[in-house]
């Protein structure tokens, strides 16, 4: 089925690209609910989009030959101005058109609202994410671990990330697993995911915030449960992950410690932090947003009952 | 005295700045040597450089526009090459060159590339279709000319003196404070915007005020040509978006000059607040710019077809029912800010609605040629062009309105290509093809049809190869603004996208080899009857190019298009009797607090307070001056004017 769907995206608005591998086409290989779902959309939305431009398209060139003055047709007419027939079409193919996406839009913003954790009853994991001048730090907060530039989750369990950001205004991009979402300072905003099966994917920092934002980027591994618990055992005891590049390892992660960290930099190596202060990522918060308080993350049925 | 301006501040610190700055100085010296060669001054000061004239005032805006594609397109070629040759491992822009140059694109396309184009056209065009001798406000029309052409000026010379803005068109904040960019840069971003956003207002006023007030008798609004139309909902836009922006930047530059807090992130500062402000403009911006597009190809579609437009009155309903709903779309550029699905779903709706209308105008369009008999003058290519290509656009827009598709296209290529398929085909291709259409009535000379037709081809099949790739690099996952391409793998299109903005390149010098030929030739391209398309509305009426008083009588209307219904019926248009004229006398005021406002610009930009209070009491002094001169108007007498009708009657065979 998947890959009957993938078809025509392939054929249609994609034939100059050089193959259409995982890695050069992250978006079109989804992994997970909401990549799965923002791909499926984007193909139907395509194929309804194309349903009418391609009509609209060729009839316009015809027309325009067809009508052409050389041609000297018999049934020039300047005053067809109105025809009750074309005018209802004219006006119900749009409107129909946006009905349908108009629907979809409505149905699948709800279902992909990023804020939404995946699953029902169960507690999702939770990551904490901090931007920073260019540089991606992640905290684990269950296992008391940090890492800079690699960020690794479990497979098969709802997983919550917590975003913000020091200094700069920027947005978190994995494609084809989370939405895109900004991560902003004195903020905390949210993505959700629920990855089905363990691969690699990479991530970056979609939005400009200054020469060296295209560095920011970072490599997401989705490990199966066991090795994701043997990996935050063995990051806490500063080992690498298996078949990633060697990680520089550091001990404790504190404020202190953060005030280096935040220092604007570019290309750093992967970090690991045997351990962290437990408020770190309010911390962050707070520096610009002195009231703000951390609240406990809901389930996905928790989420649903309060919207 | 010099405030921050030292000496490291000239661009003596790369060749890349230097050579931008050595032809930007060196173009303004060969235009001056020209003028001085030939003894132009004269000629210059009296008919240009004071005139209140609207339709000399529109040819500046125009000229003003082409000198900025120029120099936009030339860092759109440098952001081509950057990113292709850094797939390879070559980049050639240092430091922050690159977010320089996108900064400056952006910057100049809107601001002072489309802006001027559509104010120029509008400002030619109007009043000659409303059958008025002038704008509302002749005075207001050329102050709003001079001070974008000043703040236009400050853009300039940024990249002479100083560096430009490396935060991008948009200058988000927190990256655009004064924190994180306390150098000139944004500065020179934040006064050029500020200077023109009051430009702007001054002409949308102007606009509304001469549509709802000097229309001919007898041309009610629904017999208003649907360039007007589109005209008058682009200038209500004009008033409702703009002070957004120009409160934005000035907040903006609040921040950053006297240490305020609208737009940081702590000390209770929003930078949410910014982005809310700044596409509260931003989204309507895109219309107003796009509307009066829509109205050229209007009167093209209906003049080269021999046929009145079809669906008219469904088309000015369109048309405004775009302007209302354009209005309440701007969150769909923040849908990953967080906001609840619900909110994000009714503004992605909203969005889409806009499709409806626009779906309708192209519907509209396409039966106009219908029955017609079509003629392929150049306009006319530029109008098939845009439509096959506008719709495409729209397609990936209504794509980028369904919220979750957006959370994967947003801030990436994908996004760059959508938007440039609105703003090329749709704004650009209209203008280009309203100025090949109103070239003769403005300089009593038609364009060479050869060249404009190569033109388009250079800028259709260049925009084809270089957006196409866009959209697959953005669903490859590439970020916009990305100076230094990390992935081997998008080299074969950024390939394909650089020869595109190749081909842009020869579209832009066939366009300036068209000129040139026509110019060349123009004795065999004369426009002696002041209607070389069978023309339909009030501006073909009269000779081209138009005396200074447009109409020696100003025609009756009595239905649309009355003009060509006159023609079909082999009647004469009714007209007023002639009388004598009052025409504004030419002063050299605008263009003094122009002047005024580009060096209070510049003296905030580098701290010369001096030089700041100086040209503030100049603009004021000339303002409060101006008030007291009563005698602003001089009459030209009947007997000149029945001259005028005469010698118009003779050159243009009785059209008038
Ligand atoms: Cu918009």
């Amino acid at each position: 089925m998947r890959e009957i769907r993938r078809g025509p995206v392939v054929g249609t608005i994609l034939v100059a690209t050089s193959g259409c591998s995982r890695a050069s086409m992250p978006m079109l290989n989804p992994e997970g609910y909401v990549g799965r779902s923002e791909f499926e959309l984007l193909v139907i939305t395509t194929a309804i989009m194309a349903l009418v431009l391609v009509p609209v398209i060729i009839g316009t060139l015809w027309i325009a030959w067809r009508y052409r003055s050389s041609a000297g047709r018999a049934d020039y007419d300047p005053d067809f101005t109105d025809s009750k027939l074309i005018s209802g079409v004219t006006i119900f193919v749009p409107l129909i058109t946006i009905a349908a996406l108009g629907t979809m839009t409505w149905i699948y913003t709800h279902r992909l609202d990023p804020y939404r954790p995946l699953g029902t009853t169960e507690r999702p994991y939770e990551i904490q994410a901090v931007s920073l001048d260019y540089k991606w730090l992640f905290i684990y907060p269950e296992a008391g671990i940090a890492t800079v530039n690699q960020l690794v989750a479990p497979s098969g369990q709802p997983v919550t990330i917590r975003l913000t950001s020091d200094p700069m205004m920027t947005s978190i991009f994995i494609p084809g697993l989370i939405s895109q979402i900004y991560a902003m300072p004195g903020m905390e905003t949210r993505a959700n995911f629920l990855a089905e099966n363990p691969e690699q994917r990479d991530g970056a920092n979609a939005m400009y915030s200054g020469p060296g934002f295209e560095n920011q980027r970072f490599v997401t591994h989705i490990l199966a449960p066991e090795d994701f618990a043997a990996w935050t055992k063995g990051a806490a005891e500063g080992k690498s992950l298996e078949g990633a590049e060697a990680a520089k390892v550091e001990e404790r992660l504190d404020m202190a410690y953060y005030k280096k960290l935040v220092v604007r930099s570019d290309g750093d190596p992967i970090t690991y932090f045997k351990s962290v202060s437990p408020d770190l990522f309010q911390d962050i918060v707070r520096l610009y947003m002195p009231q703000y308080h951390m609240s406990s993350l809901p389930t996905g049925a928790e989420y649903m009952g309060a919207n | 005295m010099l405030g921050r301006l030292t000496y490291d501040s000239l661009p003596f610190y790369s060749i890349i700045a230097f050579g931008g700055a050595a032809i930007t100085v060196g173009a303004g010296l060969a235009v001056i040597g020209l003028i001085t060669w030939f003894r132009l001054w004269g000629w210059l000061w009296k008919n240009y450089l004071t005139t209140l004239d609207h339709k000399r005032i529109g040819i500046m805006y125009i000229v003003v526009a082409l000198v900025m594609l120029v120099r936009g397109f030339i860092d759109a070629l440098m952001m081509r090459g950057q990113q292709m040759a850094s797939a390879s491992g070559h980049g050639f822009l240092e430091g922050d060159h690159f977010q320089q140059v996108f900064s400056a694109h952006g910057t100049i396309m809107i601001f002072f590339m489309a802006t001027p184009f559509m104010a120029g056209l509008v400002n030619f065009v109007l009043p000659l279709q409303l059958g008025a001798r002038d704008v509302a406000f002749p005075f207001m029309n050329a102050l709003s000319f001079w001070l974008t052409a000043g703040a236009a000026g400050l853009v300039l010379i940024s990249l002479v003196i100083g560096v430009f803005s490396t935060a991008g068109w948009v200058g988000y904040p927190p990256y655009s404070g004064v924190e994180r960019n306390p150098g000139v840069g944004v500065d020179y971003w934040v006064w050029a915007l500020f200077i023109s956003g009051f430009a702007t207002t001054m002409t949308g006023i102007n606009f509304v005020v001469t549509i709802l007030k000097h229309r001919a008798p007898g041309m009610a609004y629904m017999r208003m040509p649907i360039f007007v139309w589109t005209v008058l909902c682009s200038s209500l836009i004009i008033l409702i978006a703009f002070p957004a922006l120009t409160v934005a930047v000035a907040l903006l530059g609040l921040d950053r000059l006297f240490l305020t807090h609208f737009f940081t992130a702590d000390h209770g500062g929003n930078l949410m607040n910014f982005t809310n402000l700044f596409w509260m403009w931003g989204h309507p911006e895109v219309y107003l710019l796009v509307l009066p597009a829509f109205g050229v190809f209007s009167e093209v579609v209906a003049t080269f077809s021999g046929k009145k437009i079809y669906g008219y009155s469904a088309m000015v309903k369109a048309t405004v029912i775009i302007m209302f709903v354009s209005m309440l779309v701007w969150l769909h550029h923040f849908f990953t800010m967080g906001a609840s699905a619900t909110v994000n779903a009714v503004f992605g709706i909203a969005t889409m609605i806009i499709g409806v209308p626009t779906g309708l105008k192209i519907f509209n369009w396409m039966f106009t040629m219908y029955r017609g008999r079509v003629r392929f003058h150049v306009s006319m290519y530029w109008t098939l062009g845009f439509m096959v290509l506008f719709v495409i656009g729209g397609a990936t827009g209504v794509m980028h309105a369904i919220v979750p598709v957006d959370y994967n296209t947003h801030n990436t290529a994908f996004l760059v290509a959508h938007f440039h398929n609105m703003l090329v085909p749709g704004v650009l291709f209209g203008y280009v093809a309203g100025y090949m259409y109103w070239f003769p009535k403005a300089f009593g000379f038609t364009l060479n049809q050869k060249w404009g037709i190569r033109a388009f081809w250079g800028w259709a099949i260049g925009f084809t190869l270089a957006f196409m790739p866009l959209y697959a690099l953005g669903l490859m996952g590439l970020p916009r603004r990305t100076a230094n391409i990390y992935d081997p793998s998008f080299l074969p299109l950024l390939i394909v996208a650089f020869i595109g903005a190749l081909c842009v390149l020869f579209g832009i010098v066939a366009l300036l080899v068209q000129l040139y030929v026509s110019v060349r030739d123009r004795a065999q391209n004369r426009d002696l009857t002041g209607d070389p398309w069978d023309g339909r509305s009030l501006e073909w009426s009269i000779p081209s190019p138009p005396p200074a008083f447009n109409f020696a009588r100003i025609p009756i209307v009595d239905q649309l298009d009355a003009f060509a219904e006159a023609k079909r019926a082999g009647r004469k248009l009714q007209y007023e009797p002639a009388g004598p004229v009052d025409l504004p006398v030419p002063t050299i005021v605008p263009m003094v607090m122009g002047v005024s406002a580009f060096l209070l610009g510049f003296a905030a930009i580098w701290y010369m307070w001096w030089l700041f209070v100086l040209s503030f009491l100049v603009m004021l002094g000339a303002m409060i001056g101006r008030s007291f001169v009563d005698h602003n108007e001089f009459r030209v007498p009947q007997r000149e004017v029945e001259a005028g009708l005469r010698t118009a009657a003779g050159r243009a065979g009785g059209v008038q």
